[in-house]
């Protein structure tokens, strides 16, 4: 079973290492987050000192996992709607283009060990990437008292969003040759499923309220907050499952094609 | 080997391939010639489970294309058209993926790598970026890639296009040189391609088989009837006449450009070049075309056959000239006039 995945899981890997766009897209992430981790902590200690800033943004007290832990794990699910469409443009695209993937299709795979080895290989290097912003954690504990179950909620949390959008990005990878159209279709459409419960006012009831459940945002905000909930680590599940399942049948449609 | 059975490929309006049928024996190398657009890209993609076929079907080792695809993955090495491969990997490790994908162990994988890296000359160039090779090198590691874990089938789909002539020469003696011990599907655009390299060719034509044999046979009963060469010297209108009352002469052509004029000792003519084609062989005909130039006093100074070539054989078929002697079927009977 596991050999089916295992040739183009490697493959994939190696691809990454070996040329320069997976480095650049890490690059930027970990020069970003980073950016806006010093932002937040100076924002904090900006806050925690003055008080007359305080009163100006109207808080009469600040909590450090409230306003560092929370913007940073929301900032960093809101950089990775931009970093990951990179990492994924090119996992179809590219041997769409380049015809490798006729070479991929004469081997002995069937169309979802294509896809799950490829998933898996682009949402390996992604969660890597997340790994080494660990590092913030100790950070943020030497200056001020988080609460640590929050601060692992958000890291999980962050962990399964990335792997929804990695199953959205591949998917926008398996509609084009281009890798450029690939990562902007991806781009477009996790946008779309981030804001979509900010297209209504949310009224708490009514469409406004289900659009807003059906929004990555809404959901990702919970593990932001550091609340571990079944139907969140669920929604992101199944928006990868969804995926993975349209890719599948993306590819198929070359058989079927008239 | 492999089976086609009435093969059909449609792509909305156009019939890309048209019930196509033919077989490919053990050991057989099968030339699949064709101009561009003529079907042979697509009977390959169906025959590597790319796609499958509209109607018909399609066996390799007697497993289906459609229902036992991964039978046939398993059992076929496959170059595609362009022959793409992964830039960015390492001659061993792009040939260690591939070795992977068809399922072999780890030591099997090392011995069929080293067997493929030996019969296609990559020795010296294991461990460089497959991207960073020439031209020639990349028609090899693809040939590599083909031949990994020694299938019993091979689909090579235009494998020397855009290779300089030594090049060429060298992928058509490896390929050649698998007569036997692989059957070998081959597509070409070029005739003297699949002279060289293939036992048996099949012309294919809008989807459909124009005509199918060994490359003797086809090009032998192409030649029902032959051309011959013709250099006399006389008045060119006389001799035009003579010629074409000489029975089994169905056409003769006076070549301008071949006209010369030469001053003899005694009498001065022009020596002009005919064209004769006829429906006899030249050892019929000759004596007679002989016999008549002589007779009126003519000079015939030079004689000979010309056959066609196969390009022309070629051409013939794919504008729609019905060969004769039904070289369309590929029919046991030989064509009678063998020149």
């Amino acid at each position: 079973m596991w050999h089916k995945f295992m040739p183009i899981y490697r493959r994939e890997l190696k691809s990454y290492f070996t040329s320069p766009t997976g480095y650049i897209a890490a690059a930027m992430f970990l020069f970003l987050s980073g950016l806006f981790f010093y932002g937040i902590m100076e924002n904090f200690s900006e806050l925690s000192g003055n008080a007359e800033y305080r009163k100006q943004v109207g808080l009469d007290h600040v909590n450090f996992t409230q306003h560092a832990v929370k913007q940073l794990y929301w900032s960093i699910n809101f950089l990775l709607l931009f970093i990951v469409p990179i990492f994924t443009m090119r996992l179809i695209a590219e041997e769409k283009k380049s015809g490798t993937f006729e070479l991929l299709t004469s081997l002995p795979f069937t169309d979802w060990n294509i896809v799950i080895a490829k998933y898996l290989a682009a949402y390996t290097l992604v969660a890597g990437m997340l790994l080494i912003t660990v590092y913030y954690i100790p950070v943020m504990a030497r200056f001020g008292q988080p609460d640590m179950s929050v601060v692992w909620v958000a890291f999980l949390g962050t962990l399964f969003v990335a792997a929804a959008y990695v199953a959205v990005g591949l998917f926008a990878s398996s509609l084009t040759e281009n890798q450029i159209t690939a990562a902007i279709f991806a781009f477009v459409a996790l946008l779309g499923l981030f804001l979509i419960g900010d297209v209504t006012t949310p009224t708490g009831q009514g469409i406004g309220r289900t659009l807003e459940r059906l929004s990555m945002r809404w959901h990702s905000e919970q593990f932001t907050q550091g609340v571990l909930r079944l139907e969140d680590a669920a929604y992101f599940t199944i928006i990868v499952i969804i995926f993975l399942f349209l890719t599948c049948r993306c590819l198929e449609l070359r058989r079927w094609r008239v | 080997m492999i089976r086609v059975e009435n093969l059909t490929k449609e792509f909305g309006e156009i019939k890309a391939v048209d019930g196509l049928s033919f077989e490919v024996n053990e050991g057989e190398i099968l030339g699949f010639l064709g101009p561009n657009g003529a079907g042979k890209t697509t009977t390959m993609r169906i025959l590597t489970c790319f796609f499958p076929p509209t109607a018909g079907r399609a066996s390799i080792a007697g497993f289906d294309v459609l229902t036992d695809s991964h039978e046939v993955r398993r059992r076929i090495g496959y170059m595609p058209e362009g022959v793409p491969l992964y830039r960015e990997l390492t001659v061993i490790s792009a040939l260690d993926f591939i070795a992977q994908a068809k399922g072999f162990k780890r030591a099997q994988r090392a011995k069929y790598i080293d067997m493929a890296i030996d019969e296609t000359g990559l020795g010296g160039m294991r461990n460089r970026i497959v991207g960073h090779l020439s031209k020639g090198y990349r028609q090899r590691m693809g040939l590599a890639q083909a031949i990994l874990g020694e299938p019993k089938v091979l689909i090579l789909d235009e494998p020397t296009v855009g290779l300089d002539p030594r090049q060429i020469s060298e992928v058509r003696a490896m390929i050649r040189g698998m007569a036997g011990r692989r059957t070998v599907i081959l597509s070409t655009h070029i005739l003297p391609e699949v002279q060289m390299t293939c036992s048996r060719v099949l012309i294919i034509n809008n989807g459909r088989i124009a005509a199918s044999g060994t490359t003797e046979k086809l090009t032998t009963q192409m030649r029902s009837g032959s051309r011959s060469a013709a250099l006399i010297a006389g008045p060119p209108a006389s001799v035009l006449a003579a010629l074409r009352s000489i029975e089994r002469i169905i056409s003769v052509e006076a070549k301008h450009d071949g006209v010369k004029s030469v001053s003899q000792q005694s009498t001065s003519f022009d020596v002009t070049e005919y064209m004769i084609r006829t429906t006899g062989s030249a050892a019929e005909i000759h004596p007679r075309i002989a016999e008549v130039i002589v007779g009126q006093g003519w000079k015939l100074i030079e004689l000979r056959h010309v056959g066609l070539s196969l390009e022309e054989i070629f051409l013939k078929i794919v504008a729609g000239e019905p060969p004769q002697n039904g070289a369309a079927d590929s029919g046991q009977e030989e064509a009678g006039n063998v020149a």
